[in-house]
């Protein structure tokens, strides 16, 4: 009998731990994430680590920026008004930063697919010297001699070892769960829906279906491809893209479709922020020679209509995403 | 009187079937037992190098998907195995596992690095953990072996090469597999005689590799020579 009940007792413990586990909430009519949630099931717990991780500042070298400050959540997780990201001692980096959304559906990351895996990503804005200019043992090191990080390390993993893998990978739980998927534009999609497009909105949206979708296709608004837009290279910065990381001459200036939820928030807009609004974006698109859209100011008008119903409100306000101080 | 003795009885057959349960326990875990597993060791040794006023201030690498072949059958493998080599610190040197007892084997085989598979799924703990500096993140990937010093044939900045080899994308996959002859030891002693691998390079154009590529390919194969392997 003491047996028994010491076995039930295990099971009740053993599924408390289970039931940790989150499920990501997406709509149905939504494709299959390309993360592999069965392997690595989301966790409260992990989450939580991941998001205080994310807000916290001493991942960089001299304690002074966060992943927040390039990807902040009010303006679509990504840093508006700059079209270069910015890291410590005010240096520079080559790129814009790229707006955090439904990160679990990317099958890579970065402009060029530098990184394959999202286990991996926040390693790279760590060690970039034009970032955070550190390094995942000196990060390790630092949280170590942090006392209030060892119990968040114990409820998400059960015991307060902290490891490069940990810290990389409660970064990804928490980017994971940034998922947007409640803008105007979903609303209207929804079954027996009461809210509709405007005449404007609807006008832009069969334009966008004929012009854009190929690339920014629906519902993520990107087909995950690398693609040369018919940018003129910056002569200043060089940046070939993913040929960078193929070393393949057929890759030269190809760049990541970037997905158009929330673009209305995160301009500056191309690789290297070149673009200060979607104006500038749609006039781009309707001159230059390498993918040519035909385009009337009328339609320019109605396509950017369109694409302000991106915008997720209750994405960018969503509390379960904002800055939670440690304990 | 009767009514606590059929209690008691009642108590005696729980007890017993508590017992019994415990008892079918103990025999199934049996088997797992009856085999002894004993440790198995390859343990690696770095020769000093002369060629070229070579200077090695960094030598690490993974050893990984250890078998145990008799006759080209496999016996025994152990794809858990991410050992990380690493001549800075004595304690590295050997990679071990546990075999079973009386494994007949004459030859053994593991590769250089982190194969496809396992760095396609991210990132892992112990000797795989990113802070063991085989990690790359401007692009993400492991690194299979790392060879850094200096020689006064490179023209580099302080005379220094670097080779840091890994990649896991088909075409330039640099993951070597060696193969060893063994008569049935526990132990496997490897001597890494680097000046194998100088011989074939030409340290005044190639010095600095440190991306994937074919480049790195050709790197870890030239690489095998130093491990005694063609």
């Amino acid at each position: 009998m003491k047996y028994l009940i010491i076995i039930l007792i295990s099971f009740v413990i053993i599924s408390f731990k289970i039931n940790k586990e989150v499920e990501l909430s997406y709509p149905n009519t939504w494709p299959k994430p390309n993360y592999d949630f069965k392997k690595k099931p989301l966790d409260s717990a992990k989450i939580k680590l991941g998001r205080l991780l994310f807000y916290e500042p001493k991942l960089s070298r001299d304690g002074t920026i966060s992943c927040a400050n390039c990807h902040l959540q009010n303006t679509g997780f990504t840093h508006i008004d700059h079209d270069l990201s910015h890291g410590i001692d005010n240096r520079i980096g080559k790129r814009n930063s790229i707006a955090l959304v439904n990160l679990a559906w990317s099958k890579s990351l970065m402009w060029d697919g530098a990184i394959h895996h999202i286990d991996a990503q926040a390693l790279a804005p760590i060690e970039n010297p034009a970032e955070m200019d550190n390094s995942i043992t000196n990060v390790v090191t630092t949280l170590r001699k942090d006392n209030r990080y060892k119990k968040v390390f114990y409820l998400a993993y059960g015991d307060t070892s902290i490891t490069g893998e940990r810290v990389s990978k409660a970064i990804a739980q928490f980017c994971l769960t940034l998922v947007s998927s409640n803008s105007k534009y979903d609303q209207v999609k929804k079954k027996n829906s009461q809210i509709k497009f405007t005449e404007l909105e609807e006008k832009g949206y069969s334009l966008f279906k004929k012009n854009c979708n190929a690339c920014h296709a629906e519902p993520l608004f990107t087909n995950y491809t690398y693609q040369n837009n018919g940018l003129a290279v910056d002569t200043g910065l060089k940046d070939i893209g993913r040929m960078g990381i193929t070393q393949n001459t057929k890759d030269s200036l190809l760049f990541k479709v970037p997905s158009l939820r929330n673009t209305a928030l995160t301009y500056p807009y191309m690789h290297d922020g070149r673009f200060k609004n979607l104006q500038m974006v749609l006039f781009h698109y309707s001159t230059n020679n390498k993918m040519k859209i035909d385009l009337g100011e009328q339609d320019k008008k109605a396509i950017i209509a369109f694409l302000k119903t991106l915008t997720d409100e209750r994405f960018v306000g969503n509390k379960e995403y904002s800055y939670l101080g440690i304990e | 009187m009767n009514l606590l003795h059929f209690l008691e009885g009642k108590n005696q057959i729980k007890r017993s079937s508590t017992f019994l349960f415990f008892l079918i326990t103990l025999f199934l875990s049996v088997p797992s037992f009856a085999q002894k597993h004993i440790p198995f060791e390859l343990k690696f040794h770095l020769k000093s190098v002369t060629k070229d006023s070579i200077n090695i201030e960094t030598f690490k690498f993974y050893i990984s998907d250890l078998k145990l072949k008799l006759n080209d059958q496999l016996v025994y493998e152990n794809k858990h195995l991410f050992k990380l080599i690493d001549f800075s610190d004595d304690s590295t040197y050997t990679a071990s596992t546990y075999v079973p007892s009386h494994l007949l084997f004459n030859s053994i085989t593991f590769s250089i690095g982190v194969d496809s598979i396992t760095n396609k799924e991210g990132i892992y703990s112990g000797d795989l953990d990113p802070t063991k500096g085989m990690y790359w993140t401007w692009q993400s990937g492991y690194i299979n072996l790392k060879l850094e010093g200096t020689s006064p044939k490179c023209p580099t900045r302080h005379h220094k090469f670097q080779y840091h080899i890994g990649g896991f994308n088909e075409g330039e996959y640099p993951l070597q597999t060696l193969i060893y002859p063994a008569s049935n030891k526990y132990t496997k002693d490897i001597y890494i005689d680097l000046d194998k691998f100088f011989y074939t390079i030409d340290l005044t154009k190639e010095n600095t590799i440190m991306i994937p590529g074919k480049q790195a390919v050709e790197l870890s194969k030239k690489m095998k020579l130093a491990f005694g392997n063609k």
